[in-house]
């Protein structure tokens, strides 16, 4: 298999022999839940950091027991997960206080879910220097927990190798978001995005080697050209391809997000020079900010125009889990002050499990009929 | 229609208080069906109150009318007169309107001669008093786009915002717990109206590196809060409303030790309005209220009487977090057909360890003020590492 094929196959495989392989050695597996929380940490206590994602989830039966019916089905997918046993292979958890649902999520797991070990970093709500103080310390004492917890060892010189492994990740996903970006792009947003899921679920410097060779078999790839138009999508969380999957069978294009799995989570590098933790905990805590980020709304509007513009869209997406407060208020506000800019945009009303498929593709439809270029 | 667009909400409530004194002040009035029923009692009323009397829930007429709930409510009345009247009065001057979540240090922002405007207390207490609730905010808000899923508590109060019935804020102050519906319209709130916003950031645990963190926190917020007000914070002034606030805290946990006595010597209607005072610890009126409340209670605690029927068993609950807030008389009928008390809710309890703030200088205000923050927050115990709401 090619190593594009490989990585394109792997978000959608039941077994992932890269974990198999990595417990069979002994090596201890660390789940995390949003772009808060470092992997370079985990990574450098010898730890494999493995984002959880609730792809493939078709029902909440056993969740709606602990998260209400009025719980975004992200979370309770996450939850379903777990408790039917699917991340039994975690040896530990680190979740931490994004939204009310993820913090939600952390009482019921660690009372309900049979992880063994459970962590919480907690994260100030805005971008300022008392914050970052805050959230440096509470790096520091995360790493202290998993090393005691865990016999580990870290030092600064394994966080400076970490900070190295997800910086060169980081710079070949931006080559692949050029590639994105070009006018006729020769990837689709729904296999960019299998090739980004990849890389939460498997060792990191293996991802690396992979996605160098896949980016050369991208390059020889016929480029897309039919397209009716180029679109951003941004939004709740999204691990899974399917949204894209549909918006593209629209005859759209994907070119770019701004999705905490997607660009959010992989521009910005950790500075080489100085405090390898202070500066992993300044990369995470100045990172473009999620809507959880109280005072920092500006900040996400611009980093929605400029991916939008250098990309140069037709339109944007934002999609909005139900009962996701946070991207329920910042999605309209958004859309009213792209519109006011020319950037057309709408809000998307979406299930986790994606459901009410013609209704989304009535409306997707008539937002490309809006803004198409062919 | 509610009336809620021809009138400022403040001026609503400022009539339905006189309208509430007036009628208990009528002797033997304990039911409008006693005096021929809705319409006669109408007639009777001066007509500045007729409009805001067909908009008040009559259940809750006829609740505080009987002889058990009347001295609370006229506290109650009385109190919330003279809450809107003080905001009324500052507003007037021009002083800044602070619009800010209902935990937070009030007496800081009464030192620096800002009006203190509590943003939930706009749907509940509107929700509370009105058969219509706060559903024309809620229907004006959703209209933006925003989500059915939000909370009405804040929908309420945003909407009522675009109506122009409630008054501009100056600034926002925001504590960052507990809840995403909040922190989130509190930024859009603070988008829209061009108003600075200061957040309060919480510091997830309830331990000495908490405290020093909530210590810094206030202090940034008093900076700030200097800057857009243009006054220093005076110490003195700070201790005035400190003492109110000790004393309103006092009464309070003095009303709560009652509340352990059995048979229950306080009635359960006012407790969910209670928070309204909540948001006006430091305040005369928050002092006063607490005080005659738990004085009603005292006198009754002192002959050895309940508020439920003699034959009726009593079953004494607390409320999980939040209450009905739209539905006071609800919990009179407990009492009187099922005996069921209101012993504690949550939302409004202060933990016995609450304390005193320490008015002795700067520092001990601040630091007093930064733990009594920390219950009100909905905190985890003391020295635990399991995070707050935030
Ligand atoms: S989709 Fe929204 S509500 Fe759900 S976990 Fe993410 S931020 Fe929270
Ligand atoms: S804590 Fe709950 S009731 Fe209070 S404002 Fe937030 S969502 Fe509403």
């Amino acid at each position: 298999m090619s190593k594009l094929d490989e990585l394109l196959s792997l978000p959608g495989r039941e077994d992932n022999q890269y974990v198999e392989e990595w417990k069979d050695a002994g090596g201890r597996v660390i789940g995390l839940v949003c772009s808060y929380v470092p992997e370079e940490i985990i990574h450098a206590c010898g730890m494999l950091p493995y984002r959880v994602e609730a792809r493939g989830c078709t029902d909440t039966c056993l969740a709606d027991v602990y998260l209400h019916r009025f719980n975004c089905t992200y979370a309770r997918c996450l939850l379903e997960m777990g408790l039917a046993g699917s991340y039994g292979f975690l040896d530990g958890f680190c979740m931490l206080n994004g939204c009310d649902q993820i913090r939600r999520l952390y009482d019921i797991w660690t009372r309900y879910v049979d992880t063994d070990y459970m962590y919480m970093v907690t994260v100030p709500h805005y971008l300022y220097d008392a914050g970052f103080e805050w959230y440096k310390e509470e790096l520091y004492y995360f790493r202290e927990h998993l090393l005691d917890n865990f016999g580990a060892r870290c030092t600064d010189d394994s966080l400076r190798h970490a900070a190295d492994v997800y910086n060169r990740s980081r710079r070949l996903i931006r080559e692949l978001y050029d590639l994105r970006r070009s006018e006729h792009p020769p990837i689709s947003g729904c296999d960019a995005m299998k090739i980004l899921l990849s890389s939460y679920i498997m060792p990191r410097d293996k991802y690396n080697d992979l996605l160098e060779g896949a980016l050369a078999e991208i390059g020889e790839r016929d480029p897309i050209s039919d397209y009716k138009a180029r679109i951003m999508l941004g939004g709740s969380a999204c691990d899974d391809h399917q949204l894209i999957e549909i918006i593209e069978d629209l005859g759209a294009v994907v070119v770019t997000d701004s999705l905490c799995y997607g660009s959010k989570h992989f521009l910005d590098l950790v500075e080489e020079d100085g405090d390898p933790l202070e500066e992993i905990a300044r990369r995470y805590y100045y990172h473009n900010p999620c809507p959880r980020m109280m005072k920092e709304y500006d900040l996400r509007e611009q980093y929605i125009e400029d991916r939008a513009r250098e990309a140069d869209v037709d339109g944007i997406i934002l999609e909005k889990i139900v009962f996701c407060d946070t991207h329920g208020v910042d999605n309209p506000m958004l859309v009213e002050e792209l519109e006011a800019k020319g950037i057309p945009a709408m809000n998307l009303e979406i299930e986790y499990m994606l459901s009410d498929v013609g209704r989304l593709k009535t409306r997707i439809e008539a937002f490309l009929e809006r803004i198409a270029r062919r | 229609m509610t009336g809620n667009q021809e009138m400022t909400i403040y001026d609503n409530w400022l009539k339905t208080a006189e309208m509430a004194l007036f009628l208990l002040d009528q002797d033997g009035l304990t039911n409008l069906d006693d005096w021929g029923g809705k319409e006669t009692v109408r007639e009777i009323l001066p007509e500045e109150y007729q409009r805001v009397f067909d908009m008040v829930q009559i259940d809750l007429i006829n609740t505080i009318l009987k002889d058990k709930n009347r001295g609370q409510a006229v506290a109650f009345s009385q109190c919330l007169k003279d809450f809107v009247e003080f905001a009324q009065e500052k507003i007037a001057q021009g002083r800044p309107c602070c619009y800010h979540y209902f935990a937070i240090n009030v007496e800081i922002l009464l030192a620096l001669d800002l009006v203190p405007i509590c943003y939930e207390l706009f749907s509940g207490l509107t929700s509370a008093l009105y058969t219509d609730g706060c559903e024309e905010g809620i229907d004006r808000i959703e209209a933006e786009g925003f989500p059915d899923h939000l909370c009405s508590s804040q929908k309420g109060c945003a909407g009522f915002l675009l109506m122009g019935v409630v008054p501009k804020p100056d600034v926002i102050l925001k504590s960052s717990t507990p809840c995403d519906p909040s922190n989130m319209l509190y930024q859009w709130t603070a988008r829209k109206y061009n108003a600075p916003f200061i957040v309060l950031d919480a510091p997830y645990y309830h331990n000495e590196r908490g405290i020093k963190f909530t210590i810094g926190e206030l202090k940034r917020m008093i900076e700030e809060l200097e800057r857009i007000s243009g006054n220093t914070l005076d110490e003195d002034k700070l201790r005035e409303y400190v003492k109110l606030g000790n004393k309103s805290i006092d009464y309070f946990l003095k009303l709560q030790e009652l509340k352990k006595l059995t048979p229950c010597p306080d009635t359960g209607w006012h407790k969910p309005a209670d928070t309204i005072f909540i948001t006006q610890v430091g305040t005369p009126m928050g002092a006063e209220y607490f005080q005659r409340i738990y004085e009603m209670a005292k006198e009754k605690a002192d002959r050895g009487e309940g508020v439920i029927p003699e034959d009726k068993e009593e079953i004494r609950a607390v409320w999980g977090y939040t209450w009905n807030c739209y539905d006071l008389p609800f919990f009179d009928w407990l009492e009187e057909e099922h005996g069921v008390t209101y012993l504690a809710d949550t939302l409004t309890y202060f933990s016995p360890d609450t304390g005193m703030v320490d008015t002795s200088n700067m520092e001990t205000m601040l630091e007093g003020l930064a733990w009594r923050r920390c219950p009100r927050e909905r905190s985890a115990p003391p020295g635990s590492r399991t995070p707050w709401a935030g």
